[in-house]
């Protein structure tokens, strides 16, 4: 969940809360004030009556005056039995309204009034009709604005989010493009707003960190690497000069024989290094249209003799629709004989090995035991196996540098017995 | 046969010196660039080394001011860059051959004849040692006038092992030459020893004495 979302989600929740406490809280104000004014104006009226009731003539006519409503009535009565004045709801029909059968609610004021020293009560009453009425308008009116405050300001918080989240999606963007390969910093850009201004410039020192010391970390291997270039080239000339010297004791030839082959491993580091520096250097920038299934043919050819003396059983597929790359050759030359290597040296004898092409991925499949080590740190370098064949340990950490550098995808896992090489042409 | 190496290591170059020299050549040596432009401005050489990081100045130059001077003369650049780029370049400047360091001293050897034989006799020329005679521009290999029926490695190994003659070729030496780098070698050295067998079989069917010699613990080697 988006944490935009989350808080309109907090604003929401608490928005819907009010609304539901308010309407009924607001309703019974407004009612309680209606009311309260409904019986001032009762108040009134008594003391207006009261004023103008010596003008009736004779009780007789006061007792048969009626306001025009018919809502105020004066009645005899006498001292002793008149109560206080109140003030109570009642239900009654309007008789002089035709056609109105059904009962209204009225709030009534039964009063002790004087005419001539002797006690008069009054009866009189207003309509509660329009308390309804005003109620629903007035609450309907209430929740109409609150709805629209509220959907006004979710659609402005959204808004003015999104604004100001901004600077913060793109340096998440950025983030994720980013490669602790690529030269110089991320270089983001600085923002008005603090929080996002002190990531950026954080993030920024971070990866400028970051890339200095992988800069530092890649000069030096590939300095060591050179400098280690002419020593291993004199060891090798220095080697050769002393195998041919006469005579040589078998003894001699044992221990030169295994110098030169040590020599090999140690040359073979050293091009090995030099060239996972190259790559990461982007030194093989010659592109061009490479048929994948000729490279792959090349490669099996120069490993028919090996594949034959360990009595291995290969077999391609689709070979006659694999893809045609645009890459630069010696690169891909590299990385394929890297993987055809690596089956033909794990694959044990009487195995089988099946190099299997479709139309955007290489599969390279051979039989042979699990792994000892770990599949996720096959591709790291100097990670070898419990067996020892012979090789390096850079294989794989050079295929896997180049598939990077075109961004393709490879993939091992172990299944049928078999290990599986998958690489994905992007 | 006169030659003429241009490198700015001299451990190495002694060594390459030393070995050339007991192959029967007659190699001299320089070590920066301008005793070099000097050199072959003066003197005739069949091939020059050359290195291409002096102290200096740029090998390829070299390269170049030969080439205007004589077209005759081959040219083996060896470098300590495995750059594509300066390869393409150097062969375009009219080199013969680029080797990479640290390179084999029979290798460089087999291909400092292979340049020679081209530059001399177009390629269209015979080796003959101890009754084998190869013809590398037919690819043909002829024992006692009878045709001899070889994998394309079998040749390759042949051609190597007579272009050393006498020498022990050490079994590292014989894997890159015949697989080049970018295979790994530690599984060809069985091959080897396949093809060797091989080899020493299809001689001896056609009635030659095997002149391959294995040297135990190291390689093998074509006796004279």
């Amino acid at each position: 969940m988006k944490l935009l979302d989350r808080t309109l989600r907090t604003y929401l929740l608490y928005s819907a809360l009010i609304m539901l406490i308010s309407t009924p809280v607001f309703y019974l104000v407004i009612e309680q004030l209606f009311i309260d004014q409904v019986d001032e104006n009762l108040w009134e009226r008594k003391q207006t009556i009261q004023q103008q009731l010596n003008r009736f003539a004779n009780p007789q006519a006061l007792y048969t005056w009626r306001d025009l409503e018919g809502n105020t009535r004066l009645h005899p009565t006498t001292a002793k039995t008149s109560p206080a004045d109140t003030i109570y709801d009642v239900v009654f029909q309007q008789p002089e309204t035709p056609g109105q059968t059904e009962a209204e609610l009225f709030r009534e004021l039964s009063a002790r009034l004087s005419y001539r020293g002797q006690p008069v009560r009054l009866l009189t009453r207003i309509s509660l009709v329009e308390k309804e009425d005003l109620l629903s308008t007035v609450v309907l009116v209430q929740t109409g604005l609150l709805t629209l405050l509220l959907v006004g300001l979710l659609l402005l918080n959204r808004r003015a989010a999104r604004r100001l989240w901004l600077p913060f999606y793109q340096t998440l963007d950025r983030l994720r493009q980013y490669r602790v390969e690529q030269p110089g910093p991320l270089d983001l850009p600085p923002s008005d707003t603090t929080e996002f201004d002190g990531l950026n410039q954080a993030l920024n020192e971070l990866t400028r960190r970051s890339h200095l010391s992988y800069a530092d970390q890649k000069e030096f291997t590939e300095n060591a690497a050179h400098e280690m270039q002419t020593p291993v080239a004199l060891l090798q000339t220095r080697l050769e000069r002393l195998t041919q010297t006469q005579p040589l004791t078998p003894e001699q030839a044992e221990l030169i024989g295994s110098l030169n082959g040590v020599t090999a491993r140690l040359t073979r580091l050293n091009k090995s290094l030099l060239l996972l520096a190259r790559v990461d250097n982007q030194q093989y920038t010659k592109v061009e249209s490479v048929v994948l299934a000729d490279v792959l043919n090349s490669l099996i050819s120069q490993a028919v003799e090996t594949i034959q003396a360990k009595t291995i059983t290969l077999s391609r597929t689709g070979f006659a629709n694999g893809p045609t790359l645009p890459v630069n050759r010696m690169l891909l030359d590299i990385m394929l004989a890297n993987l055809i290597t690596n089956a033909v040296r794990y694959t044990p004898p009487g195995g089988r090995i099946t190099i299997e092409l479709h139309s955007r991925s290489l599969r390279i499949a051979n039989t042979g035991e699990r792994l000892s080590i770990p599949p996720d740190r096959l591709f790291a370098r100097f990670q070898k196996g419990e067996a020892q064949t012979g090789g390096i340990g850079l294989g794989l950490a050079i295929t896997k540098k180049i598939a990077d550098t075109y961004r393709y995808t490879l993939g091992y896992h172990y299944a049928d017995g078999q290990h599986q090489f998958v690489v994905w042409f992007g | 046969m006169k030659l003429l190496l241009v490198e700015d290591e001299p451990e190495l170059a002694a060594d390459i010196v030393a070995y050339l020299t007991q192959e029967g050549y007659r190699c001299e040596w320089v070590a920066t660039f301008s005793a070099a432009a000097e050199k072959i401005v003066l003197y005739q050489y069949e091939c020059v080394i050359v290195d291409i990081t002096l102290p200096g100045g740029n090998g390829l130059d070299l390269v170049r001011t030969l080439k205007k001077l004589d077209s005759q003369t081959g040219v083996i650049i060896i470098s300590a860059k495995d750059a594509l780029a300066d390869k393409v370049t150097g062969l375009q400047l009219g080199a013969d051959d680029y080797m990479t360091k640290p390179f084999h001293l029979a290798e460089l050897s087999a291909r400092l004849q292979s340049v020679v034989r081209r530059r001399h006799f177009g390629g269209r020329n015979e080796i003959t040692v101890r009754g084998i005679t190869v013809r590398p521009d037919a690819f043909q290999v002829l024992i006692n006038n009878q045709p001899l029926d070889l994998t394309r490695k079998e040749y390759d190994l042949l051609l190597f092992l007579m272009a050393n003659p006498g020498r022990v070729l050490t079994k590292e030496a014989i894997a890159e030459h015949l697989w080049g780098d970018n295979m790994d070698q530690a599984d060809s050295l069985d091959v080897i020893y396949s093809h060797v067998k091989n080899l020493r079989r299809k001689i001896n069917e056609l009635g030659e004495t095997d002149s391959i010699k294995t040297v135990y613990g190291l390689g093998y080697k074509f006796e004279l």
